[in-house]
């Protein structure tokens, strides 16, 4: 909460330098945000290079949107709705490569493999279920778990109504759900 | 049995997309290349410098001032002209009207025109014509610079 309130502190008086003409001020943010960004857009894409490239752009659509910025809420927020919408356009332009929905593989024989082999098998199977979800489903799953599982935050970022991204969560979950019914079945305990 | 279910594809999801700070975050979470913050400020610095070159040139209102103030000029005088003139034709019609009705149409007619005279001389219409002309003079000259800059 503190570190929140200091980075909010940060790029108010960021944000004042680059819009009395100091471009070099503009480093700061994009030292302060860059890891978020990236992990976001990799989050929506998989891809590293790629993730990089569209973050890359996202902080020159901030740079020059700056002016726009009125400050009503958090810089971050405001920054977080810029990159999601450029993002979800970036991959409506050039989609990631997704296996159909009903392709996603879950783990053939669980018991056979180790722990380790077992978590990894787990994660890569939720991870290609999601991405092979409906965009509006997978975009609002991603932002909600990015956002820590933050309604609000979610609907900021993706510009919709609260009531909508719950609605589209409960249909994602619902979705995955249907798709990974043995993963589901299995707890952590069930496992070992 | 739903909820059991709803809390552990919450925590996998938390776990593979979480953000990259949280404790449960999955270890994929990446860290931005060593480049990415001076490739990106390399960009911003173009893109300002780019702004800086292609920005809009400010109107030159000390040049224009003197043009400006002599264009309004010439149209108040215009203006002014073009009153007393229409003033004077208004005068000039209610004589005639009311010399054709007092002694008949001959004698009306050359009265008309008598006054007519009489009022032109009296309203300076030479003085008059020679103003819309100074007006119109540079109005033509000007149009005929800016068409002649844009065929050029």
């Amino acid at each position: 909460m503190e570190a929140e309130l200091n980075n909010a502190a940060a790029d108010r008086a960021d944000i004042a330098r680059v819009r009395a003409g100091d471009v070099e001020a503009f480093a700061a943010i994009v030292r302060r945000w860059q890891t978020p960004l990236i992990n976001l857009a990799y989050r929506f894409c998989g891809d590293r290079g790629r993730a990089e490239d569209m973050a890359q752009e996202a902080f020159l659509r901030a740079y020059r949107g700056l002016g726009s910025f009125r400050g009503d809420a958090a810089f971050s927020t405001w920054l977080f709705a810029l990159a999601t919408n450029l993002y979800r356009s970036e991959l409506r332009r050039i989609p990631q490569r997704t296996v159909a929905l009903g392709d996603a593989p879950e783990p053939r024989d669980p018991f056979s493999i180790s722990e380790a082999h077992e978590l990894r098998d787990r994660d890569i199977a939720v991870r290609r279920a999601v991405l092979a979800l409906p965009a509006k489903y997978r975009e609002a799953l991603l932002l909600f778990y990015f956002h820590e599982m933050d309604v609000p935050a979610t609907a900021q970022s993706l510009g919709l109504p609260e009531g909508t991204v719950k609605a589209r969560l409960h249909r994602g979950r619902e979705l995955l759900r249907t798709k990974l019914p043995r993963l589901l079945a299995l707890t952590p305990e069930g496992v070992v | 049995m739903h909820m059991e279910e709803d809390d552990e594809l919450n925590t996998m999801l938390a776990r593979n997309f979480g953000p990259p700070h949280a404790k449960s975050a999955h270890a994929e979470s990446i860290e931005p290349s060593s480049g990415f913050a001076a490739s990106v400020m390399e960009r911003v610095r173009e893109e300002a410098a780019a702004t800086a070159a292609f920005s809009p040139i400010q109107f030159p209102w000390r040049r224009a001032l003197p043009g400006l103030c002599m264009a309004v000029l010439a149209i108040a005088v215009c203006a002014t002209l073009l009153v007393l003139a229409s003033a004077g034709l208004m005068q000039l019609a209610s004589h005639a009207f009311v010399s054709a009705a007092i002694e008949g149409p001959q004698a009306g007619l050359l009265g008309t025109v008598a006054e007519w005279s009489q009022t032109a001389m009296h309203l300076h219409v030479g003085w008059l014509l020679a103003g819309c002309l100074i007006a119109f003079v540079p109005l033509t000259l000007s149009r005929g610079l800016i068409g002649g800059r844009q065929r050029g």
